[in-house]
Parts: structure tokens; C-alpha cells; sequence
């Protein structure tokens, strides 16, 4: 079973890597329970570019994160998609959101365990360019409290 | 890296005054309690926030939950 969770917490930045990115329009997560039968395997060459949801390995999350900013020159220089081989895990990835009452909290996701699945086949131009990153984590979320 | 040299860092980060874990195993994992100096702007908090999700992250120590606190001046 997926549930989708959408934060009703405005989203104030993304850290993709060494990269804090703060042009967010949108970020949603999808948290999947791993239970009984589930596997949580790491991604390896072989399937790699699979497209998610078309394998069976269940992940623990898929956090879908749209930007208004272009991540691909930097997403690409540091293998975070790779064209010729598996994507690199992200050195680190956290999500910033901020309350109605103008607090904000961290949420960190287990960074080794964090690839990049798949990027919008094209930017839209909403406006102004947009470009929605999907990517693939399991392990430990670490919350922090509103400050 | 162990536990102390994760706070040691933690120490350093702008607007932190003290940091300490509080609970281990807590539930799967320990709680790490940061306290913020009480002059920090308010326009500075996400950012120490954001440095110190980093630095943990980046540590791999199991830290289940960052439990932020102020102090009064």
C-alpha cells in the first residue's frame, strides 16, 4: 500500500548533493511501508534508469521535488544522473519546510541510500522554467522540531 | 565518527549554543537536542537549521529526531 503525503508545510529549500536549491514550486513525498515480503535493495547498474514503479523493489519513499530553477547542468556534473553508468547517491539530501506560524524544520533523508529515478522528459514553462526531479530513498527519516 | 565529535561540529555552526543527545535509542535511533543562542536573528534560524540536518546527515550517526530549544538571554 502507497500512501501519498503532501506537506501542508510550505516547502523553503531542497539540498540535492552540495547544492541548496530554493526555487521550489512544489515537493511531495510518497512514503511506502517495507512489510512482510517487501525487499529494500540498493540500485545497481541493471536498473538503474528503470522507470519507478515498474520494478519490484520497493523503496521506503519517492520524494518528487519541482524547481524553478535549471539543476540539470549540476545534477549531471555530479553523477547524480549519469548517462553512462548508475547515478551516484546524493552526498546529502534534506528538505527545509516552514509553518503557518513562520517556524521551519529539517527533514533528512538517508543520503547514501538516495538516487535520483527519474527528471521531467522536457522543462515546462509555467511562467518560468520548471524541472521536477523524482528520486528514490529508503532508510531512516530524521525530523526535526519547529524553531 | 562518534557521538562527540558529531557535537563538537554541531558546536561550531552559527547560532548554536549547545548540543547533546538526550535519549539513546530513541525509538530507533537517539534524540539529539540542539539549543539555540538566544541573540540569533530569526531570519538565521533555517539556515543553522539546514547546517546542522547536514552535518548529521553527513556524520551517519543514528539521530532519530533534532529537538530544537531556546534559551532565554
Amino acid at each position: 500500500m502507497v500512501d501519498t503525503l503532501i506537506s501542508a508545510n510550505g516547502p523553503v529549500s531542497i539540498t540535492i548533493g552540495a547544492t541548496t536549491y530554493t526555487s521550489i514550486v512544489t515537493i511531495a513525498d510518497n512514503f511506502q511501508a517495507v512489510g512482510g515480503g517487501d525487499m529494500v535493495e540498493a540500485q545497481t547498474v541493471g536498473n538503474n534508469h528503470s522507470p519507478v514503479d515498474w520494478m519490484n523493489k520497493p523503496k521506503e519513499c519517492i520524494v518528487i521535488a519541482t524547481l524553478a530553477a535549471d539543476v540539470m547542468p549540476a545534477l549531471l556534473t555530479a553523477t547524480y544522473v549519469n548517462m553512462t553508468g548508475a547515478n551516484t547517491a546524493l552526498s546529502a539530501l534534506v528538505v527545509t519546510e516552514k509553518n503557518t506560524a513562520g517556524l521551519t524544520r529539517t527533514v533528512t533523508y538517508t543520503a547514501a541510500n538516495s538516487k535520483i529515478k527519474t527528471t521531467a522528459r522536457k522543462n515546462i514553462l509555467l511562467g518560468e522554467q520548471t524541472i521536477e526531479v523524482k528520486i528514490g530513498t529508503y532508510g531512516t527519516v530524521t525530523y526535526s522540531s519547529w524553531a | 565518527m562518534d557521538f562527540s565529535e558529531l557535537i563538537k561540529q554541531l558546536e561550531t555552526v552559527e547560532g548554536v549554543a549547545k548540543a547533546e543527545v538526550t535519549v539513546k535509542a530513541f525509538p530507533a535511533g537517539d534524540l539529539l537536542t540542539v539549543t539555540i543562542k538566544p541573540d540569533m536573528e530569526r531570519e538565521k534560524i533555517t539556515a543553522m537549521q539546514l547546517q546542522v540536518a547536514i552535518t548529521v546527515s553527513v556524520s551517519k550517526m543514528p539521530v532519530a529526531f533534532i529537538e530544537y530549544k531556546t534559551v532565554e538571554a
